[in-house]
């Protein structure tokens, strides 16, 4: 670091400094005089956001960060100026300033300043003038960033778009059936997923249920995969033209021998499948979801499942008691080999299957209260005559008015079913 | 709603030394970097175990567990084999509704619980 100026040398450095660049001899002078020479070292604090201040300091030599906690604003550096916003209005510091290096500072006190300025029209015109330049400075800035949240914005809302794409558009409609879904995303994309959809080689309608860890853009990514893997893997049999009946492993091309497979390995073998896949090929990510996937014959009502470590779904049965559907193996994507046990479970006429992710029981309210899996089972207790539609909007409407204006934190996700006849 | 976590570190000495995060507050997607970037650098300075006590937490998220696998591998544990236990990350008496969490997940099956410090730390 360079030795303390003397008067001289300080005078030169005034006419140098982007502050009295354009200020005559006199007012440099005067400056001068009431200027002091601050050194700091290395990682001192010079101010702390939200502390009174009064001075102003002009950088000598060195640098110093201007800051809030860990996030950085700019560096500044020889010449520079900072704290003049507090010493000119007395308001209190709007950023915290540290030294990144020995550094020396001019300081120059508010009262002082005044003074100089109330005598000199000269060196409220470089005031006058620093100011200004600061204020084109940040519209530049201000503009440029814009610019910038502009464009992510609009890739947000593509990959919302097409996020959105990976949710079905249309849920099967099958008769004596009612199904019915909702996800509200907490961020532009979501991390949850639901699907349902037809498998008609064995004349089954898949229903899922998923919520890939964490949240916003990383969980989007592997929900769509998640997704993907599930819903690819259980129709394989109708991708390739396989049929249920018969045995063999040839494809339809060959029907006199058409593969045959089971409810039980098409569930299985999807989630095993999606769990290997994931495990093996991204384990460096740690990414995992839990999900509830089930194969529903609607003809009689039965239901097989596997419960991968997520939120165990309800049954309310038409007489009023109620049935969940606990966990049967663990999340998928990150214990290589896991063991996911296939259980069952019935639906009668007027019984409801309700299966929901974590956003809901712990939706926040202003004060931190979570809306809680007893208040979901209570709502859904009394409205569960609705149809399944109307279910969810109003459970929807439910935890909105509890949440009372707090900021929605993870995904919410609900689909119910419904045996109407 | 903005969490906060704050992790005390210490060492004890089992049959092997053992470093002990002592954590406070919630592990969710807002602090789950804090504890993978603190755990990153207690392994570069050696550590080779690591032993997670959750009295003090609040909250548990899906994140926190991606943390702590993520921790895991970092730990040196096999990923990329059969489902096992761990046997350089484990935890230390976590609240009610925190081991609800860790039982539904399945965590329970790939990280050893325990309820006493001296012997999770003698476990290592």
């Amino acid at each position: 670091m360079e030795p303390l100026p003397n008067s001289n040398e300080q005078l030169q450095f005034l006419k140098q400094s982007k502050l009295f660049e354009n200020a005559p001899h006199s007012v440099l002078a005067d400056i001068g005089r009431i200027a002091t020479t601050v050194s700091v070292k290395a990682d001192e604090r010079i101010m702390e956001k939200g502390d009174e201040g009064t001075s102003m300091y002009i950088i000598v030599d060195g640098q110093v960060r201007v800051h809030d906690d860990d996030l950085v604003l700019t560096r500044l550096g020889k010449g520079d100026v900072f704290g003049e916003m507090a010493a000119l209005d007395s308001e209190v510091r709007s950023a915290s300033v540290t030294a990144e290096v020995d550094t020396i500072l001019f300081q120059l006190e508010q009262s002082s300043m005044y003074e100089i300025v109330s005598r000199r029209p000269e060196a409220a015109k470089a005031i006058i003038h620093l100011l200004c330049q600061r204020e084109k400075s940040i519209v530049h800035d201000v503009t440029e960033r814009s610019f910038k949240v502009r464009a992510l914005e609009r890739e947000l809302e593509i990959g919302r778009d097409i996020q959105a794409r990976f949710l079905p558009e249309n849920l099967p409609q099958v008769s004596g059936w009612e199904i019915a879904a909702r996800l509200e995303p907490a961020r532009e994309v979501a991390g949850d997923f639901y699907d349902a959809f037809h498998i008609n080689s064995n004349n089954r309608i898949g229903l899922l249920v998923g919520d890939v860890c964490g949240k916003g853009v990383g969980a989007s990514l592997f929900m769509t995969l998640f997704r993907s893997l599930i819903r690819a893997t259980s129709l394989s049999v109708d991708f390739m033209g396989w049929t249920a009946s018969g045995t063999g492993l040839s494809t339809a091309e060959h029907s006199a021998a058409p593969r045959s497979i089971t409810d039980r390995q098409t569930l299985e073998d999807s989630v095993t499948g999606t769990n290997n896949y994931v495990a093996r090929t991204h384990a460096n990510t740690s990414m995992f979801a839990s999900m509830f996937f089930a194969l529903l014959d609607p003809e009689t009502g039965s239901l097989i499942y596997i419960n991968a470590g997520h939120e165990e779904p309800v049954i309310f049965a038409a007489d009023g008691s109620t049935r969940r559907l606990a966990t049967t193996g663990p999340v998928v994507g990150i214990f290589p080999n896991a063991e996911f046990k296939i259980q069952s479970a019935r639906l009668d006429p007027q019984d409801v299957l309700v299966v929901f992710t974590d956003g809901v029981t712990e939706a926040a309210d202003t004060a931190g209260g979570r809306y809680t899996e007893e208040r979901l089972l209570k709502f859904l207790r009394n409205t569960v005559d609705r149809t399944p539609a109307e279910l969810l909007s109003s459970m929807m409407t439910d935890i909105e008015a509890f949440a009372s204006g707090a900021q929605q934190y993870d995904d919410i996700t609900l689909l119910a079913v419904r045996r109407s006849a | 709603m903005t969490s906060t976590l704050r992790i005390a570190v210490s060492q004890e000495q089992g049959n092997t030394p053992v470093t002990v995060f002592r954590l406070t507050g919630d592990i969710d997607a807002n602090t789950q970097s804090d504890l993978e970037s603190k755990a990153e650098e207690v392994i570069g300075a050696g550590t080779q175990n690591l032993l997670l006590d959750l009295s003090e937490v609040t909250y548990m998220g899906s994140a926190g567990f991606r943390a702590m696998h993520a921790i895991a591998g970092k730990l040196g544990d096999e990923q990329s084999a059969t489902a096992i236990k761990s046997s350089h990350l484990k935890l230390l008496n976590p609240s009610a509704e925190v081991s609800k969490v860790i039982k539904t997940l399945g965590f329970d099956s790939y990280l050893d619980i325990y309820d006493d410090i001296n012997k999770a730390v003698n476990s290592f």
